[in-house]
C-alpha cells in the first residue's frame, strides 16, 4: 500500500508541479522543488487526492521533505481521519 | 568616506575579533574567523589569476561560507554575482554569459547545476571553479583551480586591495522585460552610504542579532549582512525552508532572540493569515521592517497589535537605487483596514521626484513618475548601456551634468502631508512575495516556444490570499494543438518558478482592441470569471472559456 502511495505522490508532483523525481528519497527541499507557493498547492493536491486534512501549522519541515516522507504523512493524516470520522459515526447513532 | 564594503568587516575583526558575526545551523563564527577566512580566499582568487574587477559568480546556497565567498571577492577586488541556484539552467546560463565571469565559486550541494551549465556549454574553457566545502573537487567537467583545504593553507593576512568605494562591489540580476535579466551593479559607496544612515536612524548596535532571511541574490539582504557588519552584531543565517511554514519563522524569531527582523510583506502575511504571532511575542525584538512591495493594512494591524514594544518601518526603493530610497515609520496601528501606508521620505543623501512626462515637478497630490537620485543610485545594468540611458536619465534640476535619475516605473503622489504615496505602476512590472516580476520576460519565454503564435500574460488577485495570479493566454501555430502542459513543461527550462503561470488558457484567436492590440483587460476579467467558475465546476475549466472568449472577442471586432 505504502509503495503505491510513494507512486501516487511522485505522480501527482511530476503532473502537478512538473517535476520528476528521481527517488523517493530524494531531498525535495534541497532541490529546491518545493517553495512557499508550491507546497500550498502541494497540500491542497494531497488534500483533493487523498481526501486527507492537512493544517499546514501542525506541520514539521521534515514532513515533506522526500516522497517517502509525504507518503508517511499522508498515511497518518488518513488514520486519524478515518479515526475521527469513526468517533463522529459513533456518537451521531 | 574612503570605506569599502571589506573594510567593514577588517574594523570589526580588530575591534571583536571574538565576537560572533554570523549563526547558520547553531554554528557560530566569529569576526576574527570571518575575516581570516575571507582573506584566505582573496589570497587563493588572486593566486587563481583574479584581478581588479574580475566578476566572481557564486553558486552557492545561502550559509557563512557565502558570507566568505563575498567578502573574500570583494578583497581580492572582484566584483561577485549572487546566482539563485534554484533558477533554471538557462536563465543562470544567460547571467554568466552577460557578466563574462572569470570564476564560479561553488560547493558540493550546487555541483548538479555546475555540472548541467557545463553540459549546456556555459562555462568556457578560461573560467575556474573554487570549492568552497571541505573534500575533493566534485567532477564536473568544468576547470578545478582550488578546494578549501588549499585556500585555509594561504596566509591569513588581508591581501593589498586596491579598489575604490566608487567600484563595483556585486551584481543583482532583476527580471527583464525582454526577456532577459538585468544585472544592476552596485558600487560600494552605494551600500554603505545607506546602511551609514540605516545605521544612524535604526540606533543598531553590537548589541543586535539580525534576521538573515531573504535570499543572497535579493537586494535586502545586503543591509541584513552589511549592515549587521558595520554594527558589529549578528547576522542569524535562516534555512530557505524554514520560510515554508510560518510558525517555523515565528519559532525562529523567538529562538534567535532576535532584535531586527527585515522581510517583505508577504511573508509577514502569511504569519498573519496563519496566526503565529501570540500577544507580546518576541519580547527581545526591537524593530520590525520591510520592503519590496505593499503591506496591506489589515495584516499590519494585526501585527501592530500584537507587538505594542516594536517600531515598524516601511522601506522602499527598487534594486537600482540600492536596498531604499525612502522610510516611513508607522507610529500609530491604523484605525481602518482601508489606512493608506506611504512610502514615506527620502532617506539621507536620497533624492525623490515626482514627475509629469515633460520632467516638470506635479503639484501636491497629483499623480506623477517617480524618479529616484542620489547616492543610492547604481551606475546603471552591466554591459548594457543602451538599457542604462533609458531608465537613468540626466538630473534636469541639477547643475552637476553627471547627475542621473532614474525611473522607477512606480506612479506616486505628494500627499498633503508632504510624505509620498504609491499609486502603481506606468509598466507591466509587478510585485509577487517579493520578486520583481516583468510580465515581458514571461511573454517573451511563451513566444519562445514555436508552436506558439500569439501569447499575452495578465496577473489578477488571487483569490486565496493576497498575492497575485500569473495568467497566460496563447494561439497555438495553425495545425498544433499545443496544450498547456506541454508549453508549462518547456518553460520550467527558461522562467524561475516565481515566475510561472498558474492559469492557462488556450485560445483560437487573441481578442483585439480597437487599435488592434491585445485586449488586456477582457483576458483579465475572463480569467477572473474563470477562476470564480473554476472553484465552482472543477474540472471544467478551459474549454468553456475558449468558447466563451472566442465570441467575446468576434463582438469586439465588429
Amino acid at each position: 500500500m505504502m509503495q503505491n502511495l510513494t507512486q501516487e505522490i511522485g505522480q501527482l508532483i511530476n503532473d502537478q508541479l512538473l517535476v520528476e523525481v528521481s527517488s523517493p528519497d530524494d531531498d525535495l527541499l534541497a532541490s529546491s522543488v518545493l517553495d512557499s507557493l508550491t507546497l500550498v498547492q502541494l497540500l491542497f493536491d494531497l488534500e483533493r487526492r487523498f481526501g486527507v486534512k492537512i493544517p499546514l501549522e501542525e506541520l514539521e519541515i521534515d514532513d515533506f521533505r522526500s516522497i517517502n516522507s509525504i507518503a508517511r504523512l499522508v498515511q497518518a493524516r488518513s488514520a486519524a481521519y478515518l479515526e475521527s470520522a469513526m468517533e463522529r459515526n459513533a456518537s451521531s447513532s | 568616506m574612503k570605506q569599502r564594503l571589506h573594510d567593514l568587516l577588517r574594523v570589526q575583526a580588530e575591534r571583536r575579533p571574538e565576537a560572533v558575526a554570523a549563526v547558520f545551523q547553531d554554528v557560530s563564527t566569529t569576526y576574527g574567523a570571518l575575516e581570516q577566512m575571507s582573506n584566505r580566499l582573496a589570497r587563493a582568487l588572486q593566486d587563481a589569476g583574479c584581478v581588479k574587477g574580475d566578476r566572481i559568480a557564486l553558486l552557492l546556497t545561502k550559509s557563512t561560507r557565502a558570507l566568505v565567498a563575498m567578502f573574500g571577492s570583494l578583497k581580492a577586488d572582484c566584483i561577485y554575482v549572487p546566482i539563485d541556484t534554484t533558477s533554471p539552467i538557462i536563465r543562470i546560463e544567460r547571467i554568466l554569459q552577460k557578466c563574462e565571469c572569470r570564476c564560479i565559486l561553488a560547493e558540493r550541494s550546487t555541483a548538479a547545476v555546475l555540472n548541467e551549465l557545463v553540459q549546456h556549454g556555459a562555462v568556457s574553457d578560461t573560467v575556474f571553479v573554487g570549492w568552497m566545502d571541505e573534500g575533493d573537487a566534485v567532477s564536473s567537467g568544468a576547470r578545478s583551480r582550488f578546494v578549501w583545504s588549499g585556500v585555509e593553507s594561504m596566509p591569513d593576512q588581508p591581501p593589498d586591495s586596491i579598489s575604490h568605494p566608487c567600484d563595483a562591489a556585486h551584481i543583482l540580476f532583476t527580471s527583464g522585460s525582454t526577456g532577459i535579466p538585468k544585472g544592476v551593479v552596485i558600487t560600494h559607496a552605494n551600500v554603505i552610504h545607506f546602511i551609514r544612515w540605516a545605521g544612524v536612524y535604526f540606533k543598531m548596535s553590537s548589541e543586535d542579532r539580525n534576521s538573515g532571511h531573504p535570499p543572497l541574490h535579493f537586494d535586502l539582504s545586503t543591509f541584513d549582512i552589511y549592515g549587521t557588519v558595520a554594527a558589529g552584531a549578528q547576522i542569524h543565517l535562516m534555512a530557505p525552508e524554514t520560510s515554508l511554514l510560518p510558525h517555523k519563522l515565528a519559532d525562529f524569531i523567538r529562538e534567535k532572540e532576535l532584535t531586527q527582523w527585515f522581510s517583505v510583506p508577504w511573508v509577514l502575511q502569511q504569519m498573519a493569515k496563519f496566526d503565529v504571532v501570540r500577544q507580546n511575542d518576541f519580547p527581545s525584538l526591537k524593530r520590525l521592517l520591510w520592503c519590496g512591495e505593499k503591506f496591506p493594512t489589515p495584516a499590519l494591524i494585526y501585527w501592530m497589535k500584537r507587538l505594542p514594544h516594536v517600531t515598524f518601518d516601511n522601506l522602499y526603493g527598487p534594486t537600482e537605487a540600492t536596498i531604499a530610497s525612502s522610510y516611513y515609520r508607522v507610529a500609530r496601528n491604523p484605525e481602518d483596514e482601508t489606512a493608506e501606508v506611504p512610502v514615506g521620505l527620502p532617506c539621507k543623501g536620497e533624492l525623490m521626484l515626482v514627475l509629469d512626462e515633460q520632467l516638470r515637478p506635479v503639484r501636491p497630490g497629483e499623480p506623477g513618475d517617480l524618479y529616484i537620485g542620489g547616492v543610492g543610485l547604481s551606475p546603471g545594468y552591466w554591459n548594457d548601456p543602451e538599457r542604462t540611458r533609458e531608465v537613468f536619465r540626466p538630473n534636469p534640476y541639477s547643475s552637476n551634468p553627471s547627475d542621473r535619475i532614474y525611473n522607477t516605473g512606480d506612479l506616486a503622489r505628494i500627499g498633503a502631508d508632504g510624505l509620498i504615496y504609491l499609486i502603481g505602476r506606468s509598466d507591466s512590472q509587478f510585485k509577487s512575495r517579493g520578486y520583481r516580476i516583468e510580465l515581458g520576460e514571461i511573454e517573451a519565454a511563451v513566444h519562445a516556444n514555436p508552436g506558439v503564435q500569439d501569447a499575452a500574460v495578465v496577473v489578477i488577485d488571487a483569490e486565496a490570499s493576497e498575492d497575485k495570479t500569473i495568467c497566460c493566454a496563447y494561439v497555438s501555430r495553425p495545425g498544433l494543438d499545443l496544450a498547456p502542459l506541454t508549453l508549462k513543461r518547456q518553460l520550467t527550462t527558461t522562467l524561475p518558478r516565481y515566475m510561472m503561470p498558474q492559469r492557462w488558457m488556450a485560445l483560437e484567436e487573441m481578442p483585439r482592441n480597437g487599435n488592434g492590440k491585445t485586449d488586456r483587460p477582457l483576458l483579465r476579467q475572463q480569467f477572473e470569471q474563470e477562476t470564480s467558475g473554476a472553484r465552482r465546476r472543477p474540472g471544467g475549466e478551459a474549454q468553456s472559456t475558449r468558447t466563451e472568449l472566442r465570441s467575446n472577442s468576434s463582438t469586439l471586432v465588429q
